[in-house]
């Protein structure tokens, strides 16, 4: 019975949180399949930590955390680093899944915000996506990267700023 | 306050943390307001261009030429090392084609390595111990992670 407990509970977290950690890591990683092997690697982490019981554990913030070790050992590495997207090609968005804010941004402009995202040093980067994106208050943010909340508000600062210069560029 | 709110004020009053100061101010102060609504509507725009819809491709390495083949240099370096080290412990190798080849390898040897690493090779007794010196330098990261640990400054 715990051990289908067990199942069940991974089963929820991963339908819960897959579309979450992926697109986590492609934030992270602006890359589809390096995104997805590193996502596949977090959710075995987690089944892993299921199977040996792990204690009273949040996982949401877990699996965030284990997403961000992850892609970050992803860009230590050497060939992937040399490898990395130079420019962003966008796909045009299919019309018919536009909410009404999507369309207010042109192709350039998302274009134009993408890029000022992936030249984000990766710290930058990292503390935007988990405070601005995923909506985690300075301290998480700064337990989870072990960095004081005054680095992490320097990083935020910087970050906006880059990405905001490429919102206000005039099309 | 009567003066204005920086960047950062704003900046830490979207996200809900900013101080009961800088939020009274701008409860007061219509251009902090406008400041503030304006940056609100700037990272709603950032936040649905990185959220929704399709992923950007990659498209080509970024890499400076320098880096792009230092990997290479250093690997033909690694190749040319051990290949004279072999000859030298050789019965069959003679001091003077050892000789010629030295001064080139010194020279590429010191444009991609650091005067560390390259006591560490000329320390080694060993080819096993000057392997792993090289395979060792070889594997360091770049020198903006390494020199700040990726703990603190952003390799700008």
């Amino acid at each position: 019975m715990k051990a289908a407990l067990r199942v069940d509970g991974y089963e929820g977290l991963f339908r819960a949180h897959h579309a979450r950690i992926l697109r986590l890591c492609q934030l992270l990683l602006a890359d589809r399949a390096e995104a997805e092997d590193v996502s596949q690697e977090v959710f075995v982490k987690l089944l892993r930590a299921h199977r040996e019981g792990a204690g009273a554990i949040t996982w949401g913030p877990w699996l965030t955390r284990v997403a961000v070790n992850a892609c970050r050992d992803r860009r230590r590495s050497r060939w992937w680093r040399s490898w990395r997207a130079a420019g962003v090609e966008l796909d045009e968005m299919p019309a018919n899944v536009r909410t009404p804010e999507e369309a207010a941004l042109g192709r350039e402009q998302r274009g134009r915000i993408w890029s000022a995202f992936l030249d984000l040093p990766p710290r930058q980067r990292e503390v935007f996506v988990l405070r601005h994106l995923e909506g985690w208050s300075t301290e998480e943010v700064a337990t989870a990267l072990g960095l004081h909340a005054g680095s992490v508000k320097r990083h935020l600062f910087r970050a906006v700023r880059r990405v905001r210069r490429a919102v206000e560029q005039p099309t | 306050m009567s003066h204005c709110l920086g960047e950062r004020a704003l900046l830490d009053l979207h996200g809900g943390e900013g101080t009961a100061a800088a939020r009274s101010h701008v409860a007061t102060c219509a251009a902090c307001e406008a400041r503030l609504e304006a940056l609100g509507t700037e990272l709603a725009l950032v936040r649905t261009a990185l959220t929704t819809g399709p992923m950007p491709r990659a498209t080509r390495p970024r890499s400076a030429p320098l880096v792009r083949w230092t990997p290479v240099a250093a690997a033909a370096t690694l190749v040319l090392a051990l290949g004279l080290a072999r000859l030298g412990g050789a019965p069959s190798a003679g001091p003077r084609g050892a000789a010629a080849a030295t001064p080139e390898l010194s020279v590429v040897g010191e444009a991609l390595f650091t005067d560390d690493e390259l006591a560490g090779v000329a320390t080694a007794e060993t080819d096993d111990e000057r392997v792993a010196v090289l395979d060792a330098a070889l594997r360091g990261d770049w020198p903006c992670v390494e020199a700040t640990g990726f703990a603190g400054t952003d390799c700008e």
